[in-house]
């Protein structure tokens, strides 16, 4: 047996621990010059070293285990995630909060209906008491006016508007911790609102102003709605005083300064849904802004070179500038711009890298990818010469897909032969190409 | 490189597989922390360390590994058993990947991402690095899955022969066999392209 069949993995092993004698170093070492097998091995394990030396950072595998655990098992009561990671934060809404906005929206529902009634009512008796005047007026032939009495339901009326307050004081007193502490300033206050509820007026004429009010409030309430959503992405929505809030749909930011409806029981009930809407706008108007304010991806990308070792992030070009750093930076940037669809940027940023770092690595690679965009957009001559350019330079790293990219192009371009020959050299140097069978049956088709 | 405790379940961590093995959620997380590193190392091993899919094939493989805790009976260290789940579910996302187009952007820049040079110490020696590991990941594949499986365990871990014979359940001299045969695979794969073989100084 020779020394070559006794491959000596034990002493490769210990070479890897630092733990070989004088002599056996000697000896694996005169294996290893006659033993490519080994050789090859050694060589890998080091590759493999260097490549694989970057491990995540436990935190980041946590997150893997988290996702795992979450796909993995199934809830058996007790969630998995709830164990290993830190407790979530408390949600918004508590059941208690919701407890409280259910009878609020109760509460309004039944407002709504009595409101209803009464206002039925309201007509009814006003158009009876009208009657009843000009009966009067004509049978006592006095003609001095008097002041109407007091309607009979006058009670009924009051006993609306307290029940509008308290519908209005329990929507604030459910919603006024979420309200942010100062209130819009287009949304009137309380007060503003409350002395209309104080009035000492007639029933029927009371009746009347207050319907006159309330037409008057919404048309501006309407008005001030549209200005308030011209103005609502520039801030974050505050969920409104209680007095504030229209009627206003599911979906929408109640407007910051309505006060028509401050009474109107219906309100209340959107108060409830629209105070969720209040806090989705809210987030959805801050992320907007965020996305309004990034810097696109180019003013600020910066690129982390894959350099597997960090010394090479000390080379200077001639004029003293970082050149890893330029021509790596170019590239990236000439990448970004790609992957956004400014694709004549791209094309400017890769031929300048090329110009400006013709030996560099990046510009070699920069001729397969603006080669692919060519091909992309039809521009077919000027993809050929791009493949043709980066087989030129013998590099090999994307040289497997610039023969098939070049075949392709020919291919479209009806230069038949030479697309053939060009699939031809492809089987040739990659036999195992994820394009093989493209290429053979190209080249089946022309023997036919 | 560190490597894990590849001895059969020690007495501190045997109650902790017990317990992982008989379904406690504790004790799988637990032990899911312990052999995450080694399955990543694995499973970028295999897939290329930039690979687009290597989180997923990470994900799948700590899955797996839970899929696979009732079928584990503590004849080898549980680091092993994870890091051949891990090889087996990468070798075979790999091979679903490796279908889709290598002229799409995406598998462009992989692959640039995977040569990346390194002209400030040797533009070449990296490069050849890279076309080494990239050829042993394609010859994976291509070989019977034991022979893999000893060629992954030994150059991407470093692990020695008798550590893959105990997790793997087989004697010594087979995986020494098994070993002898990947890497005659792997020397016929670069020596059948020429200029390969010239630039990585692999002779025929």
């Amino acid at each position: 047996m020779t020394i070559i069949d006794m491959h000596p993995d034990d002493l490769l092993d210990r070479e890897l621990s630092g733990t070989l004698s004088a002599s056996e170093q000697r000896r694996l070492a005169e294996h290893l010059s006659q033993c490519p097998g080994c050789r090859l091995e050694r060589q890998l394990r080091d590759d493999f070293s260097h490549e694989l030396v970057a491990s995540r950072a436990p935190d980041m595998l946590q997150t893997f285990v988290s996702g795992a655990l979450r796909a993995a098992l199934p809830a058996n009561g007790t969630t998995p995630l709830a164990m290993q990671t830190p407790a979530l934060p408390a949600p918004v809404v508590t059941p208690a909060r919701r407890a409280k906005r259910r009878r609020a929206a109760l509460l309004g529902v039944a407002v709504v209906i009595a409101s209803a009634v009464a206002a039925a009512q309201i007509g009814l008796i006003e158009q009876v008491a009208g009657f009843a005047r000009e009966q009067l007026t004509k049978v006592t032939d006095d003609p001095t006016p008097k002041a109407p009495a007091a309607a009979p339901h006058d009670a009924p009326l009051q006993g609306q508007v307290a029940a509008n307050e308290e519908a209005t004081r329990v929507a604030h007193d459910t919603f006024g911790d979420r309200t942010v502490p100062s209130p819009s300033e287009h949304a009137p206050s309380e007060r503003e609102v409350a002395p209309a509820l104080d009035e000492d007026e007639s029933a029927p004429a009371r009746a009347r102003e207050g319907k006159k009010e309330r037409v008057a409030r919404s048309k501006k309430a309407r008005a001030s709605e549209r200005q308030g959503r011209a103005r609502r992405s520039d801030r974050v929505a505050e969920a409104p005083a209680s007095s504030s809030v229209a009627a206003a749909s599911p979906i929408d930011l109640p407007a910051s300064d309505t006060s028509a409806t401050e009474i109107d029981s219906t309100s209340v009930s959107s108060a409830s849904v629209s105070s969720a809407s209040v806090a989705r706008a809210g987030k959805r108007s801050v992320r907007a802004r965020r996305e309004v304010e990034s810097p696109s991806l180019l003013e600020t990308a910066t690129y982390a070179p894959k350099v597997l070792h960090p010394e090479a992030a000390n080379r200077v070009d001639d004029e003293g500038k970082p050149a890893i750093a330029s021509a790596v930076s170019l590239f990236h940037r000439a990448n970004s711009a790609r992957r956004e669809g400014l694709s004549s940027e791209a094309l400017h940023a890769y031929e300048r890298l090329r110009a400006e770092f013709p030996t560099s690595a990046e510009a070699r690679l920069s001729l397969v990818l603006a080669a692919r965009m060519h091909l992309d957009s039809g521009r077919l001559g000027d993809a050929v010469a791009g493949f043709d350019s980066y087989i030129a330079t013998r590099d090999r790293s994307l040289r497997e897909q610039a023969l098939a990219g070049r075949a392709i192009a020919l291919g479209r371009l009806g230069r038949t032969r030479e697309e053939l020959a060009a699939w031809q050299s492809l089987l040739l140097d990659y036999p195992d190409s994820s394009y093989a069978a493209v290429a053979s049956q190209r080249l089946r088709q022309d023997q036919r | 490189m560190s490597k894990p405790d590849l001895q059969p379940a020690a007495t501190e961590s045997d109650a902790l597989v017990r317990q992982a093995v008989a379904g406690s959620t504790a004790a799988i997380a637990q032990l899911l922390r312990r052999v995450a590193p080694e399955m990543s190392r694995v499973v970028r091993g295999v897939m290329g360390p930039y690979a687009a899919d290597v989180d997923d094939a990470l994900q799948q493989s700590l899955i797996a590994l839970i899929h696979a805790l009732p079928a584990f009976r503590g004849e080898c260290a549980p680091a092993g058993y994870a890091c051949r789940i891990a090889f087996r579910t990468a070798l075979a996302l790999r091979h679903r990947v490796r279908r889709t187009s290598e002229l799409s952007y995406d598998a462009l820049e992989t692959r640039i991402d995977q040569n990346t040079v390194d002209e400030g110490i040797n533009p070449n020696m990296r490069l050849e690095a890279a076309r080494r590991t990239e050829i042993v990941r394609g010859l994976l594949g291509e070989i019977p899955l034991e022979q893999a499986e000893a060629l992954a365990l030994r150059t991407m871990l470093g692990w020695s022969l008798e550590e893959i014979a105990h997790t793997s359940g087989a004697p010594v001299n087979t995986v020494r066999s098994r070993l002898r045969l990947a890497k005659e695979a792997l020397r016929r794969k670069i020596v059948a392209d020429p200029k390969l073989a010239e630039e990585l100084g692999v002779e025929a």
